[in-house]
């Protein structure tokens, strides 16, 4: 199973540098993306673990990532057509740099693959630090000042995040001894594991990892990264590669002692979310207000994680929960940019008396994505909140309720400015349907998942949920 | 008797080292250049002359190149040059002192001439060996702790014989101790000593108004002090030579000093001098560069 | 072994101070060579994969990652003095108590002999490297110090005895090699648009 799936994208690849016309391109993309996604469902079904050699194995946990991860990449790929479509009418960009968009598109979900069927850790740590380089040339894909900007913070910064976690890496190997650094030796062996260099490790896993995650304070390069980046690919490296970050963290995981890794998780988390807080009521950019969105969601998930008990498939469960809904507003997000010809806040307003559609999709993922019922994030925040009370962290627990209140008045005043009031001079074009189709199912799925967790999902994020516990 | 021997040794070195160092960078910037034992000839001719001495000096100027001869004299009878058996065992801090009272006594007779270039030289001096003198006593500290000995004698030859000399502290301090060469020596990287040019000149805008036998002993002092150093560093790095017995040790000797001597007119003549400003930098690196060494001892 | 430790330690405290940029380079390439030599001293057997990794080392780190960095200058045409937001004296000062403390560090951390030596070493040059990386005005000395950084942790690794199979460690290699490709690529076109290499003017992405 896993050579079928890390085919597929270089299959994308290969499409992509053959394609004379970018919808040729786009086309093969998402061909290959269905591809992906057909695999990863098959796999996901099938209750036999994939293994390829030592170094892949794909177990239930990967499963699931890696359905987030093909999913994701497939309603992009869709939206991509339609997105470059706009861009190329517009002039902004060029035949070339789309078809360039998709080769490095293709590689960026190869290493994303390797990421979550990576058996050994540090194979997972180059597959990691492949995604950085595979997504740096995507923002700067117009090749603006801005754009480059973004991606020099970007890979200089996770750069040195991820050689972090490298060390971390070594501290690991140093505390294993003749263990192999695989995630299912490592949790066996965890009571022989040398105590010292596990905390160690596991410290630098957090500050590298959690680098590339975007927790605050080493959030600085995520605003600009995911608002310089194409619409689609914003969506992508905000909805998926965060979460493979934290499946590196994940890993490891099982092997540290909860008692030194609860509060250290807590912090950042909490940290993760008071940051997004404070910085999202001066913001004047609509894509940098959604990046923010992402820090705080990572933020709550590592939180979810470190309350653990309850808490803990509530966080997985919300990491599907942010994917959907974030990635249904990078989607839509890019749509009114490319609509409005602007980033700025104050210059979108008026949206759903000039094109409901839009409206309703935008005020939609704004309401999920700040955890309102009857969206699937509120089932996944109020189980943390819910966790953390049974876990007794009472004060912690307050201050993430009023932290997300702040939050959830700051979306919907912007979301309100934006979605409401009177229409602009100019109307606004049909939507383009390749567009919004994605986010329309996007928007569906969130529902669903808020009116309806599936028994057989809640059943897996409960196995799952034991597998990433600490020791 | 042994007393004598050692000093002469250092005396009859201290020329020919300042020779070797000329003559290699002469061979090495392509020019044929003077004899190695051209310093004893201008030595000879100095000691032949007569004094001229400023109407406005007074005795101290008398007294400074005799002081600075007799200090260079009984520093190098604490250093080892061919065995760990030293006419004079001193202390590591008396050293140091002594190591100063040249350059006190150099720096007052700079001043009391009264001439502009004297004091010129005089305060450059005091300010580089003031930058100095952190990093001497810190690598002279760390020396003391690796050789668990507190006389110079004793230290420098670090590790017993038999044994791998070149742990990295050793290597590390040897460094430093050459860094440390270059600027109390007054070589290139921080001074040029064949310099003509009053206005750049550091030690030798100091000296400029002796002359006669007073220079003479002069730079008979600062080649036995360019000997002294290039003992410890070289003691430093190969230890086993000074436990050879003495037929074998005089030479081995005179090798070791010949190749520092090499050493350093390869540095001068591949280095240009630094601007005064960068002069302190050097000497901070010099001053990392011991305390490295001692962290690295500490942690090994 | 310990020879090669402090040489790579010598030669990043160089890279640290000296103020010319072709000769950081020159240093780093030298970092590279010496690296190469680890594992052959680390792990020698199997020795092809001791080689393999060592060509693989001078390869990236010695010659390729060097010639970017030069083509980067040449091209450029970047002055050739580092600029640094703090004085050479206050960073020379600086790496000396960085490394003091990693020193320190490992000492306290339980760490002996060999082990801690290169421990220690390790630590001090990804010190310097951050420190390279926080000060430095011009974008090409922080890639230096990035890979000085990298090769810090290498030297980390490599003496606290960590091993991976052959792909992996091939994959380190690739992996840092494509970065320091990038940014290169970065620092041309960030040169091209913003017709400056100084980092201290880019900051027009800010709340």
């Amino acid at each position: 199973m896993i050579p079928l799936l890390l085919l597929s994208p270089v299959a994308g690849v290969i499409l992509a540098l053959l394609a004379r016309a970018p919808w040729q391109a786009a086309l093969g993309t998402a061909a290959c993306a269905a591809g992906l996604l057909s695999g990863a469902v098959i796999q996901g079904m099938s209750p036999r673990v994939a293994a390829w050699g030592d170094l892949l194995r794909l177990d239930e946990l990967g499963s699931y990532f890696l359905l987030i991860v093909a999913g994701i990449h497939f309603l992009c790929s869709v939206s991509a057509y339609g997105y470059f479509r706009r861009e190329l009418e517009g002039g902004h960009i060029g035949p070339a740099k789309v078809r360039m968009y998709h080769v490095w598109t293709n590689l960026f979900v190869l290493s994303m693959v390797v990421v979550v069927c990576s058996h050994h850790l540090a194979l997972q740590w180059v597959a990691v630090e492949a995604t950085t380089l595979f997504s740096a040339p995507l923002i700067y894909l117009h090749g603006d000042r801005r754009g480059m900007e973004a991606a020099w913070k970007y890979l200089l910064i996770c750069s040195v995040g991820i050689a972090f976690a490298f060390l971390g890496i070594i501290f690991l190997s140093r505390a294993a001894g003749d263990i192999p650094l695989t995630y299912t030796a490592l949790p066996l062996a965890a009571k022989r594991l040398d105590p010292r260099f596990l905390r160690l490790a596991f410290l630098f896993f957090l500050v590298g990892y959690g680098t590339k995650m975007g927790l605050a304070p080493m959030h600085t390069w995520l605003p600009d990264a995911h608002s310089q980046a194409p619409g689609p690919a914003s969506a992508m490296l905000s909805g998926v590669l965060l979460n493979c970050a934290l499946l590196s963290i994940l890993r490891v995981a099982p092997a540290i002692p909860g008692a030194y890794a609860s509060p250290l998780l807590i912090l950042f988390g909490i940290l993760s979310i008071a940051v997004p807080a404070l910085l999202v009521a001066v913001q004047r950019d609509i894509k940098r207000l959604l990046a923010f969105s992402s820090i705080e969601n990572m933020g709550i998930v590592v939180l979810g994680l470190g309350f653990g008990g309850a808490a803990r498939p509530a966080a997985l469960l919300h990491v599907l929960n942010h994917s959907v809904a974030k990635v249904l507003l990078f989607l839509v997000a890019g749509d009114l940019i490319l609509r409005f010809g602007t980033q700025k806040i104050r210059h979108i307003h008026g949206i759903l008396r000039e094109s409901p559609l839009r409206g309703v999709l935008l005020f939609g993922g704004i309401l999920a994505i700040t955890g309102s019922p009857p969206f699937g994030a509120f089932w996944s925040e109020f189980g943390i909140l819910v966790g953390g009370i049974a876990g007794g962290h009472l004060a912690v627990s307050l201050v993430y309720l009023i932290l997300l209140a702040i939050l959830f008045g700051s979306f919907l005043m912007y979301g309100s400015d934006m979605v409401f009031g009177e229409g602009v001079p100019r109307k606004l074009s049909g939507p383009e349907l390749w567009c919004l189709l994605p986010a329309c199912v996007l928007l569906l799925a969130s529902l669903w998942l808020g009116l309806h967790v599936p028994s057989g999902l809640y059943k897996t994020l409960e196995r799952l949920s034991i597998v990433v516990a600490f020791s | 008797m042994k007393f004598v021997a050692h000093i002469t040794l250092f005396i009859l070195l201290g020329p020919l080292l300042v020779g070797v160092v000329r003559k290699t960078k002469a061979f090495l910037s392509c020019r044929q250049g003077a004899s190695v034992f051209q310093p004893f000839l201008d030595l000879w001719k100095l000691f032949r002359r007569g004094i001229v001495r400023s109407t406005s000096a007074s005795w101290v100027f008398d007294l400074s190149a005799p002081v600075v001869l007799g200090a260079s004299l009984v520093l190098a009878a604490a250093t080892p040059l061919w065995s760990r058996e030293v006419p004079l065992p001193m202390h590591f801090i008396l050293f140091l002192y002594l190591m100063a009272l040249p350059r006190f006594f150099q720096t007052l007779a700079g001043l009391d001439t009264g001439s502009a270039f004297g004091g010129l030289g005089s305060s450059r001096e005091v300010a580089v060996s003031a930058m100095a003198e952190p990093a001497l006593i810190l690598s002279f500290c760390g020396l003391a702790y690796l050789g668990g000995a507190d006389t110079v004698s004793g230290m420098v030859a670090v590790v017993p014989p038999g044994r791998i000399p070149w742990r990295p502290e050793v290597i590390l301090l040897a460094g430093t101790m050459f860094l440390l060469l270059l600027a109390e020596n007054a070589r290139i990287p921080v001074d040029d000593p064949a310099t003509h040019l009053e206005l750049t000149m550091i030690h030798e805008a100091m000296v400029l108004d002796h002359a006669g036998v007073d220079l003479a002993m002069i730079q008979l002092a600062s080649g036995v002090r360019l000997v002294l150093f290039s003992a410890i560093v070289s003691g430093i790095l190969f230890p086993q030579a000074l436990s050879l017995p003495t037929f074998l040790a005089i030479p081995a000797a005179v090798v070791k000093v010949v190749l520092s001597g090499a050493l350093i007119g390869a540095v001068e003549a591949g280095m240009a001098r630094m601007k005064l400003s960068r002069v302190a930098s050097y000497l901070l690196i010099a001053t990392v560069l011991a305390a490295i060494a001692l962290s690295v001892r500490y942690a090994g | 072994m310990n020879t090669i430790t402090i040489l790579l330690l010598l030669l990043g405290f160089h890279i640290a101070v000296t103020e010319r940029i072709p000769t950081a380079i020159r240093s780093l390439a030298a970092q590279g060579a010496l690296l190469a030599l680890l594992p052959f001293l680390a792990s020698p057997r199997p020795l092809w994969r001791a080689a393999a990794l060592g060509f693989a080392t001078v390869a990236v780190k010695s010659v390729a990652i060097p010639a970017i960095l030069t083509h980067a200058v040449s091209r450029l045409e970047i002055k050739r003095e580092t600029e640094s937001l703090v004085s050479t004296k206050t960073s020379v000062l600086l790496t000396g108590v960085l490394s003091l403390s990693a020193f320190v560090a490992c000492a306290r951390f339980g760490l002996s002999g060999q082990d801690q030596l290169g421990a220690a070493a390790g630590l001090t040059l990804l010190f310097s490297g951050l420190l390279m990386m926080t000060t430095r005005v011009k974008a090409i000395t922080q890639v230096i110090g990035f890979v000085v950084l990298e090769n810090g942790i290498f030297l980390f690794g490599a003496s606290s005895g960590s091993e991976f199979t052959l792909p992996i460690e091939l994959g380190i290699f690739l992996d840092l090699f494509v970065a320091v490709f990038l940014m290169g690529i970065l620092m041309l076109k960030i040169q091209r648009t913003f017709t400056h290499m100084d980092v201290r003017k880019i900051h027009t992405l800010k709340d």
